[in-house]
């Protein structure tokens, strides 16, 4: 579903992403790992369109989103870090303005909104201009509207910033369930639990480079120390980043 | 008091500081926006010089028109200049970042106000000052000032004439915001609109005919009359004729009229800024938490305005009728942009207000006569409609903000994003373009072959003045910043208006030519090329800066 060739990405004379390659099936939940400025942000950018890799190939439902970005975006869901929305527009008309930019009609960005709003608990501040909604709220506004065209594949960075734990159950539950019915997921986070308790494969990276990938049990076999997601990840990356 | 002399210092290194890293950062841009603003600054001196040496040259009457022209000048710029610093307080005094950070720190709200106050004095005038510096220097050097004299009485009245129509615009937007508690904000100003053209209009109803005599130059107690009118200022108490006459007494040398006016300013300047400074103490921090809780529990009867929005663009496809509804809810909810609409409009209606008051018998006019207020009037449209396209076109992508992601994560091209802006600009400001254009015609008695002359023209100008907006407003893209005045008003803006202000006098001069040839049975060929070279034009106009807009857009990286 997701194929990332040999990408590469510099700014200057960082290299961001270094030669990575990835293959993510369908209906794989994967776990994107690594610390501060390893790369996950840049690789998680060109995969949705935002940034161009300078070398590699980037394959979504095996069309190349450089050549044929409309077709990509439209089966992709992106969760960003730190969202910012359109803050003059309220919460509902956000979810219109959005459905329509992916060809919904109005009854069905009404009906998603519903079923999302009972889900994602939005209460009538849904009616009240976004620039004055907490961050919590704008991150579940976020995840709602990527998840409302039934995207095949969804793309999020850093999921669980913001909510509070009620609502980061809710899109923990949210995620599995989609997961489940084929749904792809990529997901980039420092939370190593949310990782070790969702992932099918986890993947992590350092200073653009894939330093191992796998499910749990193949990732456990490379390292010597421990058995948790935190021990491995310190050991791969070391413990003096 | 030391609290404030020492954040203006640190202010103002702070700004240094910034100026510094820009310019290295962005050198050969700064550098051609200083080259262009310089251009502008000599050109416009030059052009009043010119003008002022024309009318000066006229004996009495050219003097008092002249007179009459510097203080109307100043009377414009007063009025632009409070205006501006309304537009501008929206967000010096209540959408600024430091505001709320100044309002954790242990120090008065009179303080914060007072520097506020400045700050806004200094965002709102330097932009406008550079159309008042060469009419200034114009008329000056006309009137025989020496430089000296000239530094004296830029030094001695600008500052106060600037404090004035700051505390004004202040009080103003204090009062309103105030007031908004009960009425909504839009309403306060609307109502202040139409109650300023009311006025307006009844003084142009009421006050003195000024202009009876075009056409009609034999009826010498008209011409009397007018001249007699033309000596007396319509507003003595305005600063603006106050600081027009600190020239007219440096130029006479009569110290006690000097002194007289400057005393005035100053102490009125005072006036205000304790007036001020009071209903700043008394209302600045209730109308901040107005502003923040108007922001944070603005409810919008969501559905049914949205739900009335949407049923009236049904007809719209996908995903353009997304983006025209977020651009017009975006647009109405920002009070920087329809406010600055209002007064736009304002201004033009008191431009019609005024044709209308206009007894011109143009039948017994010389031709040249009858082409000439023809032109100025079709300029006039075009300034108008660059102004619009610059103001507001130009900051159309920026205003994506850093909410760009959205737009560049949806299934659809930067060349459709284009294309709905480009429309919904165009089915907006070429029809007020237009009236602007048929109704001063009408007023103008101006025939049907000149009118659709114009509206073949202004079709041509809108088309190419949005598309060159549009394009260079994407080009020099600042999705950081969210005041849609400040985009427009960057070195991009600047650009863009100095070439929509040169293709406007381009293609005015093109339309003249194309009038006077239509007449003449031996220049059918050269006007035909004049024709083709005003496609050409107007496809470049289109094509290129769409093109490097679109480029820019697209290899931007977020």
């Amino acid at each position: 579903m997701i194929r990332l060739e040999n990408i590469k990405k510099s700014f200057g004379q960082l290299k961001a992403v270094d030669d990575i390659s990835l293959h993510i099936k369908k209906g794989e939940l994967f776990s994107f790992l690594g610390p501060n400025g390893a790369g996950k942000t840049t690789t998680i950018k060109m995969m949705v369109g935002l940034m161009c890799p300078d070398e590699g190939k980037i394959i979504i439902d095996g069309k190349d989103i450089s050549s044929d970005p409309i077709s990509s975006k439209q089966i992709i869901g992106y969760v960003p870090d730190n969202a910012f929305l359109y803050g003059k527009l309220t919460g509902m008309e956000y979810f219109q303005v959005i459905g329509n930019f992916f060809r919904m009609s109005v009854s069905e960005i009404e009906e998603r909104v519903s079923h999302y709003q009972e889900v994602l608990g939005f209460g009538d501040w849904l009616h009240d201009r976004i620039e004055g909604y907490s961050q919590g709220m704008r991150q579940r506004i976020t995840f709602a509207t990527a998840f409302m065209h039934e995207p095949q594949i969804l793309i999020i960075d850093e999921p669980m910033v913001g909510l509070d734990p009620r609502s980061a159950r809710t899109i923990k539950r949210m995620l599995k369930e989609k997961s489940e019915s084929g749904t792809t997921i990529f997901l980039s986070t420092h939370n190593l639990s949310v990782a070790e308790e969702l992932s099918t494969r986890i993947g992590i990276i350092q200073k653009g480079k894939l330093l191992a990938v796998g499910t749990m049990d193949a990732l456990r076999k490379k390292v010597t120390s421990g058995k948790n997601l935190e021990d491995m990840f310190l050991e791969l990356v070391g413990d003096d980043d | 008091m030391k609290w404030l002399l020492n954040i203006l210092k640190l202010r103002v290194t702070s700004y240094l500081g910034q100026a510094g890293s820009l310019f290295k950062a962005r050198r050969l841009e700064i550098s051609v926006s200083g080259v262009i603003i310089a251009g502008m600054v000599f050109g416009s001196y030059f052009l009043f010089l010119t003008g002022a040496q024309f009318l000066h040259n006229q004996g009495e009457v050219g003097s008092l028109f002249l007179d009459r022209m510097f203080y109307v000048g100043w009377s414009l710029i007063f009025s632009l200049l409070i205006l501006s610093n309304i537009i501008t307080a929206l967000t010096t005094l209540y959408r600024s970042k430091e505001v709320s950070f100044l309002l954790t720190m242990p120090v008065s709200y009179s303080d914060i106000f007072h520097i506020k106050f400045l700050e806004n004095m200094a965002y709102s005038s330097w932009a406008l000052l550079i159309l008042g510096f060469p009419l200034t220097l114009a008329y000056s050097s006309i009137k025989s000032l020496s430089i000296g004299q000239m530094a004296i009485m830029l030094t001695l009245g600008l500052p106060p004439f600037l404090m004035i129509a700051t505390g004004i615009g202040l009080g103003f937007l204090l009062i309103a915001i105030w007031l908004s508690q009960w009425i909504r904000l839009r309403t306060i100003f609307l109502t202040s609109v139409v109650v300023s053209i009311a006025v307006f209009w009844f003084y142009f109803k009421t006050g003195r005919t000024d202009l009876p005599i075009l056409g009609d130059v034999a009826n010498f107690r008209a011409v009397d009359r007018y001249l007699l009118n033309l000596a007396q200022p319509p507003f003595p108490l305005m600063p603006s004729y106050w600081f027009s006459e600190l020239v007219h007494s440096l130029s006479e040398m009569k110290t006690g009229r000097l002194l007289f006016y400057w005393l005035l300013l100053a102490t009125t300047a005072n006036v205000v800024w304790i007036g001020i400074g009071a209903l700043g103490r008394k209302l600045y921090f209730s109308t901040f938490q107005i502003m923040e809780w108007n922001s944070v529990n603005r409810k919008e009867n969501g559905i049914s305005s949205l739900g009335s929005l949407v049923n009236h663009l049904r007809w719209m496809p996908p995903p353009g009728r997304g983006i025209v509804i977020k651009d017009i809810l975006q647009f109405v909810r920002t009070p920087q942009q329809w406010v600055q609409l209002l007064f736009f409009g304002f201004l033009i209606g008191l431009y019609l207000l005024n044709l209308t008051r206009i007894d011109v018998q143009v039948n017994s006019m010389i031709p040249f006569w009858r082409n000439m207020i023809y032109v100025f009037n079709f300029g006039f449209s075009g300034y108008i409609l660059a102004a619009l396209t610059v103001r507001f076109v130009f900051p159309l992508i920026s205003m994506e903000g850093q909410a760009i992601w959205i737009i560049r994560t949806s299934p659809f091209s930067i060349s459709r994003l284009f294309r709905e802006k480009f429309w919904m600009s165009f089915v907006i400001f070429f029809p007020l373009a237009e009236i602007v254009a048929l109704v001063s015609n009408y007023f103008l008695k101006q025939g049907v072959a000149v009118s659709v002359i114009s509206t073949v023209f202004l079709l041509a100008m809108s088309i190419s003045l949005i598309s060159l907006s549009l394009g260079l407003g994407s080009v020099y893209a600042q999705f950081q910043e969210t005041n849609p005045m400040k985009i427009s008003s960057g070195a991009g803006g600047i650009i863009t208006i100095v070439i929509s202000l040169f293709f406007v006098a381009v293609m005015v001069a093109s339309m003249v030519g194309v009038i006077y040839m239509r007449e003449m049975p031996t220049m059918q060929n050269a006007m035909l090329g004049m024709l083709t070279g005003i496609l050409l034009l107007n496809g470049l106009v289109i094509y290129f800066p769409l093109k490097w807009g679109h480029r820019a857009l697209l290899r931007m990286e977020i």
